[in-house]
């Protein structure tokens, strides 16, 4: 694999790249897909090939192939080189950041291997999950679980002369429950994944989390509509994670940032948020959305994004951090050999703080505990966002009272960072992917509760 | 290939086994904020086997074509089919029967286009966009590719084909006076010829400038009159409707409606495999079933549902040739081109009859509707208000909720114009009496 990378690199400069990397992929993947018990989808194979990036006179080029013969990587070389000349000449050349050259070896996948167990204990995961969920009560009526895992090597070679190879594993769970009775129907969704070995997989206990989706899916049904209005919330971890990520994260993408299409750029060193307030994205976690490396061959790292409501850093990829003139920090991440790198998150939360959540409620006299999400939109360039919960709760006087359905919430970025009045002392990381630009990545986010005065809370349109 | 695969997996113990190859080129340029954004190429190709131990069936895939991946390919499915329980719905693979013949479906100019002939096109539809000073932003792509598949099974069918495609979209905004809009256009054909980014650019904005200065429109019951790509959202609702595995796991309003009136007599809807020079025609499907023609809705009778081998089966059918995938994945049901027959009138008439109403262009939000009852809740893409027979003004924002069986039920007028595209051949279509919430 490395001779077949270090002959696409030679021959992109050869043709007249200035700089050239290349991915080259084998991976194998599976994927389970179990429905009221029952398999309804079932493969396994094996997804190989090489991307290859290719700068000429300022212009990028890509091109990607699933033919790892010489001849077809040494293709897929020059079609990356062409297609940087066809895009004629640039108005800003690009520039890449100085990144120290590396050669690395990174091996992750854990104790319990998935390419040592075999596929009949995969299935049964899968099966007990969905047991788990059709058992629980008649009203739940259908059912989904989602199983899929990759595993195999990556080789990164720059004609800068980083040598990356990394061989790892990933495995992701997702449980969906639909409950209905008396025509109202109610879903949930829990989810567990793991970049490494299915032991870690195992210890977010995934049967459990399948209950627990059927048993929020059927005490929904008797949930009531929420207030709307400004008010006081409360969001657990989960819910925090996806503000931080989407509404914060996004925003921190240089790329973005660079384009002139975030609310953040230009605001370094600027106070955005309360004192209390610290965003960190951290590559470096063992978590579900780390790496080592990132997909230029940059070393990871753990990034402060926010520091007590001072904006410190963004995400970067090297052209980016020349355009800004900052540091790289190991955020290029491409879905696949098929797509090219660009500024991603990893694992992003808020850092704990010192309340305890009886001491975040008994604040409150009226307002709404949301947690979970079941997405939302955020447009980073005007800074809004708003996020459905999955599940909420209506506080009075301190106390959980009632638990309320479809709630949203909808704010500027900008102005809820100002209002979190109180972090909590808990931390919990979730998991997900992350789709931009047509990539699908894997994400954590997280956080421990967190307080936010005056959010907008309305009902889910 | 494929044959050798399919002898690996019956050495390895298979009762049946078939293998599919495919391999695409393609090339493409992306247009952003009127320039371009990036050029690609990328070349992929690679092979599944499905395999049958009794009714136990495994699925396996590799895109490394090497004899030893392909080897492992086979044990792998192999593998999977002895984890997996018995299905008693196991139809067993398709027997060889003759592909249907097709024209057009390849074009040497779109597979010898090289990036730099999608880069000048994607110049030429930037400056077509920019029909006056009002449009402001514009995106889209130029792109061709090459295609070959080749199918085999342990049943002695074998076969293989080639063809190409060509695409080009732009989507233009326009602003003025504090007022943005947007317009869109796409073509797509198998043959390089049948498209023009150049008219494609213009339309898009000239769309776009057209929609500029809307207003709000009250809350009322009024006719619609549909674009052959509104038609087309609303379409991707029906043909999941008309899917043989919802039939069977009866998630469909229209099961057990074979033979009535389902829709209103101004309706035909063919899915057609075999159209000329549409993208989704092949000479088979996806298990190497020929493909055909299959009239679905006829004068708005219900004349079939769409299947593949499996679902068919199940359902007591024969395998229309909707089986869909690529190497990695195994069978799905999915619609070929979809042709709803002209009309007589023109679209003028369509327009100048509604006394309040609206056009639309397209909607968003079809991916949402809810299967097993047909409910659906979208949002009008580019309305424009029509009054006393004429078109007055763009219409700021429009919702139209109802359900896909009463919608159409309420088809009056079917226009003589058709617009190609690409993987569709459709008409204009007015739609009676529909709840428009502003």
């Amino acid at each position: 694999m490395e001779d077949l990378a270090q002959l696409a690199v030679e021959e992109a400069l050869r043709l007249g790249a200035s700089y050239a990397d290349i991915r080259i992929e084998l991976y194998q993947r599976c994927r389970i897909e179990v429905s009221k018990g029952r398999i309804e989808r079932l493969s396994c194979g094996s997804d190989a090939g090489a991307g290859v990036r290719a700068l000429v006179r300022g212009r990028w080029g890509f091109s990607s192939t699933t033919d790892l013969t010489r001849e077809g990587v040494k293709k897929a070389a020059e079609e990356a080189v062409r297609s940087a000349l066809a895009m004629g000449e640039p108005k800003e050349p690009v520039e890449l950041a100085e990144a120290k050259p590396v050669k690395a070896r990174v091996v992750k996948l854990g104790a319990k291997r998935l390419e040592d167990t075999p596929l009949e204990e995969k299935l049964k995961i899968t099966l007990d999950s969905d047991k788990a969920m059709t058992s629980y009560s008649p009203k739940v009526k259908s059912t989904t679980v989602l199983y899929e895992e990759a595993y195999g090597r990556k080789v990164f070679a720059s004609s800068e002369g980083t040598l990356v190879e990394t061989v790892g594993s990933r495995c992701y769970l997702s449980h969906t429950a639909v409950a209905r009775e008396n025509g109202r129907i109610q879903s949930y969704r829990t989810r567990a994944a793991a970049y490494g070995g299915l032991e870690k997989l195992l210890e977010q206990k995934p049967a459990e989390k399948a209950r627990k989706a059927a048993e929020r899916a059927c005490m929904l049904l008797e949930a009531e509509a929420p207030p709307s209005g400004k008010m006081t919330v409360i969001a657990d971890p989960e819910h925090i994670g996806v503000f931080v990520h989407e509404a914060v994260g996004h925003a921190c993408e240089a790329d973005a940032v660079v384009a002139g299409e975030s609310c953040l750029a230009g605001k370094i060193g600027e106070k955005i948020g309360s004192d209390i307030v610290t965003i960190v994205d951290d590559s470096t976690l063992d978590w579900w959305g780390s790496e080592e490396y990132d997909d230029e061959g940059v070393k990871t790292a753990r990034r402060v994004l926010i520091e007590e409501g001072a904006l410190k850093s963004y995400m970067l990829n090297r052209e980016s951090a020349f355009k800004l003139k900052m540091g790289p920090n190991g955020s290029a991440r491409a879905m696949s050999f098929r797509h090219p790198p660009i500024v991603r998150m990893s694992n992003t939360y808020i850092q704990p703080g010192d309340y305890r959540f009886e001491e975040l409620l008994e604040d409150v006299s009226y307002g709404v505990y949301v947690k979970g999400s079941r997405g939302g939109q955020v447009d980073p360039a005007v800074g809004y966002f708003q996020f459905n919960a999955q599940e909420a709760w209506l506080i009075e006087k301190g106390e959980l009272k009632k638990l309320l359905t479809d709630v949203s919430l909808s704010g500027l970025i900008l102005e809820t960072l100002k209002h979190i009045d109180a972090v909590g002392r808990d931390m919990e990381l979730s998991v997900g992917f992350c789709g931009k630009a047509g990539q699908m990545v894997p994400v954590g986010d997280g956080g421990p509760h967190v307080r936010i005065r005056e959010a907008v809370v309305g009902g889910r349109r | 290939m494929c044959e050798k695969a399919v002898e690996e997996a019956l050495k390895l113990g298979a009762g049946e086994a078939e293998a599919i190859a495919t391999w695409s080129r393609a090339v493409g340029v992306e247009v952003e904020k009127l320039q371009l954004k990036s050029a690609r190429a990328h070349v992929e190709a690679g092979l599944g086997v499905r395999v049958a131990l009794g009714r136990k069936v495994g699925f396996s895939f590799t895109s490394h074509l090497t004899p030893d991946s392909i080897r492992k390919a086979a044990e792998r499915a192999v593998e999977v089919a002895k984890a997996k329980p018995e299905d008693p719905l196991w139809p067993g693979l398709p027997g060889p029967a003759e592909p249907a013949s097709v024209q057009g479906l390849y074009d040497p100019k779109a597979a010898e286009a090289t990036l730099e002939d999608a880069a000048e096109l994607a110049r030429q539809m930037i400056e077509a966009m920019k029909v006056d000073a009002r449009v402001k932003a514009g995106s889209g792509g130029v792109g061709f590719a090459a295609h070959a598949s080749a199918i085999a099974n342990s049943r002695g069918l074998a076969l293989s084909a080639q063809g190409t495609s060509a695409h080009a979209s732009a989507y233009a905004v326009a602003e003025e006076a504090g007022d943005s809009s947007a317009g869109f256009e796409y073509e797509a054909s198998r043959q390089a010829s049948d498209i023009s980014p150049l008219r494609v650019g213009e339309a898009a904005g000239r769309m776009a400038v057209e929609n500029l200065g809307k207003k709000s429109i009250e809350t009322a019951t009024m006719d619609v009159v549909l674009h052959p790509l509104a038609l087309a959202s609303l379409l991707s609702i029906v043909t999941e409707e008309l899917s043989g595995e919802n039939l069977y796991k009866k998630r469909t309003p229209l099961a057990g409606k074979l033979g009535e009136q389902v829709a209103s007599e101004e309706l035909t809807l063919v899915d057609d495999g075999v159209l000329e020079k549409a993208t989704r025609t092949w000479p088979f499907d996806a298990e190497g079933v020929p493909s055909r023609r299959t009239v679905l809705v006829e004068r708005g009778v219900l004349k079939s549902f769409i299947f593949d081998r499996y679902w068919g089966k199940a359902c007591g059918a024969e395998s229309t040739g909707n089986a869909s995938r690529g190497y990695s994945s195994e069978p799905r049901i999915a619609p070929r081109n979809l042709v709803v027959e002209a009309g007589s009138k023109p679209l003028s008439e369509l327009i100048s009859e509604v006394d309040e109403g609206m056009l639309v262009v397209d909607f968003m939000g079809t991916h949402t509707a809810n299967i097993p009852s047909g409910d659906f809740s979208v949002v009008a893409y580019l309305p424009s208000y029509i009054k006393g027979g004429e078109l007055k003004h763009p219409v700021k924002q429009a919702m139209i909720s109802g359900n896909i069986l009463d919608f159409i039920a309420k088809v009056d007028a079917v226009s003589r114009e058709v617009k190609n595209l690409g993987r569709a051949l459709l008409p204009y279509v007015r739609v009676r009496g529909v709840r428009v919430s502003a």
